[in-house]
């Protein structure tokens, strides 16, 4: 078994750097940098910059460097100090700014997620016990609206609809007066009466999901042999679906567990700029947009990298769960 | 990804025993596509779904005629215009063919928002095969017949209202779905096309091969799909005219689909190299070349098929995505996700929810294609129920 | 304070009577009697004497306000506690011996208060640089035209314009208290805007062509500027970019830059900064709080906090993602007319918005106290006018000097396509490109009729503007513009499309930056693209990345441009020529970035430079001479040469004469501008009217 794993993360070491350089590509694909980007937009709003002194600004921050020798500064410097770079549109350090963010990220994602297992669990498992009953039909009829439906679209109807409708301001994280107070019972409260709105919304996507995922799952432990052994032992009905087949179709979603951590920055990406969220995501994707090279960097390679962990997590759960994968690799990519 | 993989990977091992199942090769190639059809013909939304499709295909396919007016064609008169009433009565309580009273514009003295006045004594009634604005149909030839219409400009028929400078939105809605519903299937064909031989590739060859190509695969899915689109979108050299940016959107969509493809033809692949007609094939001296495509290939076509319907609904809603962060087609384009920037504005939401007409249209559109998948998927699958 | 003594009434009487002396002279109401009076206070006198110099230029002062003055106090109440704590020394300390008067306002406001604002990229919220910017010399927001001392106390120029004086007032104060001297300005000159690799701003100080003035220290606060030429244009150029920022100089907080410069505060100490900063040049260091991205200095206080400015408000609290908290300046240099330290408002909060749905949800909410030039757009006024109770906010009724005033600019060099160069350089395109577009249908689509529409011109209240300017070649004539096109011997192939002389077909592509240019851009050119195809132009549209749309321009690859044209009044047009005649921010809009590269060449005759035709240097020729010459009136008679010109051979296509700038304010507040009065960069937004002026009636917003 520990054999398994070390010869699983050793294999992650190759991916893991070429990731990194493929971070380093992606993010100078687009023409042009940060600093050029910023002059022209003083120029645009009414800055005078010289054109000598603009290429003074260019040397200074580094940019005229060969691209190679910009990756290995950057990647060295992240390697030994955990020092991902300097954000130029944040003006800090890049590590700086994602830790400020990451309490809510992180909160919300788990949230999101336990509201997406609570509710989709049971249901899966209900539709898959009655299947072709019309409670079925009718999940599997919300289910797909929920996957059809853009979900940063049914932020902001919900947001306009509260808002105009309820007189609620369903945005953001904090009502405007507890934002800029200091952490009390009352602040927390008003954190919880925003955060419904992300959670569902957040969580609505995973529902639809994992209710198909859970009612195949079931359909296929309910035809298995044991579940009618257990039947046929006198055992409840309720008993034999929540003894048995209910704690082998829940592995796989387990193992998704790990998914979370990756999905921390990138899953709720839209939502999260529509419901004007304090989380990382959005940080992120505003960095990507004003080509501030090292967050975006950052942001590719930590996305990547917690991906390639999760993937490795997720491998390992199922190495222990099924002994053929380790001893012989029968799928396990 | 996540769900879909794993679900992926179940379907996977679900289907080996049916191999075995299928006792004699025979019925197992003779048979299967019956009982697919015999199975799909029980699922109903899924019929019911491949109907609506037809039907949508066939309006973008038919655009020009189908469509009341050229998309880009402005009604100077009926700005904002929101959808028209179609009558049966009149005032004076009788019925008719169905029509459309004429409207005159004001603007609200305060607000400066315009309003549709009715007047009763001018009625126009909704023909069939109407002369109107001009078109080359498919670029070929040149027509002026709609299918429906009033036929005049005195008061022109606006089934879904008109957007802020009054181009009509159902025309708009019907010829925006040319590039939306067929970003799927040009994405689809590259995914597939990708999947099926680095997948097969990968699968049959084995060794160094497929050690290569896992890696790749590892970690074009490890990386974040938003900075991906973002960074190659914004690459593509501007000179391109829309249309080959469009392609070049399709092949980005595509990029990241192919993958999970490949992996299942692969894994599909491996477990069937064991299996004894492919060992009886070879033994009967086919060359590795016709035990794939004759033996193998037919093995898991119907998977593939599913496959890839499952990814439909996401292409489509990939687009939107793409519309939404402005980083996919942009105006004068029209698309349904360069439509849904004008839907994602508080004004239209409040003034004009007809501006919102594509939202429902791509739920349905993407609605019809999971219940075909979801149809497809359950006629494919091997256990009789 | 002798000024304390005075009858706040008698006082106020006295200086609204001067402030609208003009029309006052006129009714003959006010009595010299009281005036007379005034001599008793020194520095009142000489207060009265500067406002009485911009009534005499004042047009169109509409009426005598009669203002119920409150009991004013000294102190404003949010300090009262400071001071009596003594952390704080009293307000007659704090403000500079002859404090900046702001007059003409409504009424003496009241303390208190917090105005809401938003912004939208972390590195960008300039709506709030409007609020708290300051700049050496301003020009009065009675009439526009006349040049008032803003920040420093007065200025003498030679009759010659070469030599300028300039005097800072006494005993005006940082921030954090210490004493704003001639230190800063030698600071300034000296250790940074002269020094390689550090300063990075233009500036009126460095001259024509970088010819820069000798600067001479003469005493405290009084400085020196010799230039080797006449340069008349230097104390208008004094109302740009002065002040707002460090970095714009001239008053740069030595005191507190020195610990991050190299030469004072050594080598060890930058050293140890750069580290921890994780920065790679000592230049960085300084720059930090001299560069405008990230919106140094007030942006990021958390970092920046105790950075000394002379703004209105100073930021207090950072609190992650943009929102920050400003508050009060205790050392602001303003008073209102019963001798009251500015501002009123308390604190600004400025909060960081994604996306313009959420701002609009804000504004709906009644979460927003001020939604300003930059962040409106006549495209949303039905959408704001019917939520003004909900939103407990006014709709301003005022101009735009640059929110959606889309003009479009057909570039002149191309030289990837030499064909179509000679068709553009041909007089008789610009005019049928603009003749063939119906501005009608554009202002009742796009601004729902509320705008002026017309070419691109002066705006109409301006002193260079004649009629003929906003209507030359604005009529909407298709007719005519295919006779033109005609003319030059493009004629129509069987598909109606136009061909070249090489004959290809005429296809013409205007390229734009998206939102940045204006709310409605896309539908704009979308129609745009309809008028030229229909004579015979087979005209497309791009959206591209804005800074993409930069590169692009300044390689001279784009066919057609679009921007907003500002620099539209008397403020700014005589200073910034650019949108009239390519001599600046080619990367942006005007007709050509290479005849600019010419323009701004020393060596005329360098390699690569493409010599524009001569009518274009007469232009050219007739920019210099207007900044050059002392006289006004000389100034706007060269001006209008080029307009003139303009009118005939149009370089530029504009839309829009006068549009409305629906500006959002919250309905408690007063003072506000007057209605009907420009709001855009000409004015720096909000800024030329005095916003520490603003109060809320009651002291709270409704």
């Amino acid at each position: 078994m520990l054999g398994y794993i070390f010869q699983r993360i050793v294999r992650a070491v190759p991916q893991l750097l070429l990731i990194s350089v493929l971070a380093f590509i992606i993010i100078q694909l687009p023409p042009g940098d940060i600093v050029t980007l910023q002059i022209q937009r003083l120029r645009n709003s009414g800055v005078e910059v010289d054109e000598v002194q603009a290429q003074a600004l260019i040397r200074q921050y580094g940019m005229d460097k060969p691209m190679y020798q910009r990756y290995f500064l950057w990647i060295t410097n992240i390697i030994t100090k955990f020092d991902f770079g300097y954000s130029f549109t944040f003006e800090k350090p890049v590590t700086e700014v994602i830790m400020e963010r990451m309490g809510y990220t992180f909160a919300i994602a788990l949230f999101a997620h336990i509201f997406t297992w609570t509710v989709a669990i049971p249901i899966g498992v209900y539709v898959a016990v009655k299947q072709y009953s019309i409670t079925d039909y009718i999940v599997t009829f919300i289910t797909f609206i929920g996957l059809a439906v853009p979900a940063f679209f049914l932020a902001m109807i919900i947001m306009y609809v509260a808002l105009t409708k309820f007189d609620i301001r369903a945005g953001g994280l904090f009502s405007q007066e507890y934002l800029v107070l200091p952490w009390s019972w009352g602040k927390f409260l008003d954190l919880l009466s925003h955060l419904w709105l992300p959670i569902i919304l957040l969580g609505t996507g995973g529902v639809a999901g994992t209710i198909r995922t859970m009612r195949a799952m079931m359909l296929d432990e309910l035809r298995k042999q044991y579940v009618t052994v257990a039947r046929a032992k006198g055992l409840s009905e309720f008993q034999v679906i929540v003894r048995y087949p209910s704690r082998l179709a829940i592995n796989p979603i387990l193992s998704g567990v790990m998914w979370l951590l990756p999905w921390l920055f990138s899953g709720g990406l839209m939502v999260e700029i529509v419901l004007n969220l304090q989380t990382a995501g959005p940080a992120l994707y505003s960095s990507l947009r004003n080509q501030d090279m090292y967050m975006a960097g950052a942001y590719i390679l930590i996305t990547g990298f917690l991906t390639a962990i999760s993937a490795i997590l997720s491998d390992v759960l199922l190495a222990v769960s099924d002994p053929r994968i380790r001893f012989g690799g029968v799928e396990g990519a | 990804m996540s769900a879909s993989n794993l679900l992926k990977k179940w379907f996977g091992r679900k289907e080996r025993p049916q191999i075995k199942a299928g006792e004699e090769e025979e019925f197992y190639r003779a048979g299967q596509w019956q009982l697919v059809w015999w199975k799909f013909r029980r699922h109903k939304l899924a019929q019911m779904a491949m109907v609506v499709l037809g039907i949508m295909y066939f309006i973008v396919i038919f655009a020009e005629f189908v469509s009341p007016h050229d998309p880009l064609r402005r009604f100077k008169q009926y700005l904002s215009f929101p959808p028209t009433a179609i009558h049966i009565r009149d005032q004076e309580g009788k019925f008719r063919l169905p029509f459309v009273y004429g409207m005159v514009m004001k603007r609200d003295p305060v607000t400066f928002r315009p309003f549709y006045e009715e007047d009763p004594n001018a009625i126009y009634p909704i023909k069939l095969f109407v002369r109107g604005d001009p078109y080359k149909f498919w670029g070929l030839f040149d027509a002026d017949l709609h299918l429906f219409g009033t036929g005049t400009d005195d008061m022109p028929l606006f089934v879904m209202g008109t957007d802020s400078i009054g181009r009509d939105e159902m025309s708009r809605i019907f010829y925006g779905g040319r590039i939306s519903l067929s970003v799927g299937l040009v994405g689809i064909a590259v995914s597939f096309v990708l999947g099926l031989t680095l997948g097969g590739i990968s699968g049959f060859f084995g060794g160094i091969v497929d050690e290569a190509i896992q890696r790749v695969i590892e970690v074009i899915t490890t990386l974040p799909t938003i900075p991906l689109w973002m960074a190659l979108a914004a690459a593509l050299p501007r000179e391109w005219p829309q249309l080959r940016i469009y392609f070049a959107t399709t092949l980005i969509l595509s990029i990241l689909g192919w993958t999970g493809l490949a992996r299942s033809v692969r894994g599909r692949l491996l477990s069937m190299r064991e299996e004894d007609f492919v060992l009886a094939a070879r033994l009967d001296g086919e060359s590795e070349w016709a035990i794939i495509v004759r033996y193998m290939i037919p093995g898991f076509a119907s998977y593939i098929i599913v496959s890839l319907t499952g990814s439909l609904p996401g292409m489509i809603l990939g687009e939107t995505s793409l519309s939404f962060l402005g980083i996919g087609l942009n105006p004068p384009t029209i698309s349904w996700g360069v439509m849904l920037q004008d839907a994602q504005d508080i004004m239209n939401v409040a003034h004009y929810p007809w501006i919102l007409w594509p939202v429902p249209v791509v739920v349905l559109a993407v609605l019809m294609f999971n219940f075909l998948g979801d149809g497809l998927r359950d006629a494919a699958d091997p256990y009789v129920t | 304070m002798k000024l304390r003594k005075l009858s706040r009434r008698e006082f106020l009487h006295l200086t609204t009577a001067a402030a609208v002396g003009a029309v006052a002279t006129a009714c003959a109401t006010p009595t010299p009697q009281i005036i007379k009076e005034t001599v008793e206070v020194e520095k009142v006198v000489e207060k009265t004497v500067e406002v009485e110099k911009v009534v005499e230029k004042t047009v169109e002062v509409e009426k005598v306000v009669e203002v119920e003055v409150p009991e004013g106090r000294g102190e404003p109440p949010m300090l009262e506690a400071l001071v009596a704590a003594g952390t704080l020394p009293p307000v007659e300390e704090r403000l500079p011996m002859n404090p900046f008067v702001v007059g003409g306002r409504d009424a003496i406001g009241v303390y208190g208060g917090e105005v809401r604002q938003i912004h939208f990229d972390t590195v960008w919220s300039t709506d709030t640089y409007d609020w708290m910017s300051d700049r050496m010399m301003q020009y009065s927001d009675a009439d526009f035209r006349t040049l008032v001392p803003n920040m420093i106390e007065s200025w003498e120029g030679s009759d010659d314009g070469k030599v300028y004086t300039i005097h800072m007032r006494k005993g005006m104060r940082w921030s954090d208290g210490e004493p704003l001297t001639t230190a800063d300005v030698d600071f300034w000159w000296n250790d940074w805007a002269t020094v390689e690799g550090l300063g990075w701003v233009s500036n009126p100080f460095n001259g024509i062509q970088s010819k820069r003035c000798v600067l001479e220290i003469l005493d405290d606060y009084t400085f020196r500027c010799t230039f080797d030429y006449t340069f008349g244009l230097f104390p208008h150029m004094l109302t740009r970019n002065m002040g707002g920022y460090p970095q714009e100089g001239p008053f740069m907080p030595a005191h507190f830059l020195k610990n991050y410069h190299q030469d004072y505060a050594g080598e060890a100490a930058i050293k140890k900064l750069m580290e921890e900063w994780a920065m790679e040049t000592w230049q960085q260091v300084i720059n930090r709080f001299c560069s405008q991205w990230g919106l140094n200095t007030w942006q990021f206080p958390d970092w920046a906090e105790g950075f000394p400015t002379l703004g209105a408000w100073i930021p207090k609290q950072y609190l992650g993602d943009g929102l920050i908290i400003f508050e009060r300046n205790p050392y602001y240099w303003k008073v209102d007319l019963a001798g009251n330290q500015l501002p009123y408002i308390d604190t600004l909060r400025l909060d960081y918005m994604a996306d313009t749905q959420t701002m609009e949800l804000k504004l709906i909410g009644a979460e927003l106290d001020w939604l300003g030039m930059h962040d409106v757009t006549v495209a949303k006024y039905p959408l704001y006018k019917e939520n003004e109770d909900k939103g407990k906010y006014v709709v301003g009724d005022y101009l735009s000097c640059m929110t959606d005033r889309y003009t479009l600019y057909p570039r002149r060099t191309l030289p990837n396509d030499p064909v179509l160069e000679e068709i553009v350089n041909h007089p008789n395109w610009t005019r049928a490109l603009s003749v063939a577009i119906d501005r009608e249908e554009i202002n009742q689509s796009l601004f729902f009729g509320l705008a002026r529409m017309g070419q691109m011109a002066p705006m109409p209240n301006s002193k260079y503007y004649k009629e003929k300017y906003g209507t030359a070649w604005a009529q909407y004539d298709p007719d005519l513009a295919n006779q033109l096109l005609d003319e030059m011997g493009l004629t129509k192939g069987s598909d109606g499309i136009r061909l070249r002389p090489d004959g290809k077909p005429l296809s013409y592509m205007i390229e734009q930056a998206g939102i940045r240019v204006g709310a409605s851009v896309a539908e704009f050119c979308e129609m745009i693209i309809t008028y030229w195809r229909e004579i015979g132009i087979d005209a497309t549209v791009k959206q591209i990345d804005e800074q993409l749309y930069s590169e692009r321009m300044t390689a001279n690859e784009v066919e057609c441009g679009i921007w907003h044209a500002d620099r539209c009044t008397d403020m700014l047009l005589p200073i910034q020529m650019q949108w009239y005649v390519p001599v600046a921010d080619g990367q942006q809009g005007g007709v050509s970035r290479a005849w600019q590269d010419w323009y701004t060449a020393e060596d005329k005759e360098a390699e690569g430079l493409i010599t524009p035709p001569e009518e274009i240097q007469q232009l050219f020729a007739w920019v210099d001479e207007m900044k050059l010459v002392v006289d006004d009136d000389e100034r706007v008679a060269i001006g209008q040469k080029i307009f003139d010109y303009l009118a005939d051979t149009p370089l530029a296509i504009g839309m829009v004469l006068e549009s409305p700038c629906p500006i959002l304010y919250n309905k408690n507040l007063r003072n506000m501008p007057r209605p009907k009065v420009p709001f855009g960069w000409d004015t720096y937004g909000v800024n030329s009217y005095h916003p520490c002026a603003f109060y809320y009636e009651g002291g709270e917003r409704a």
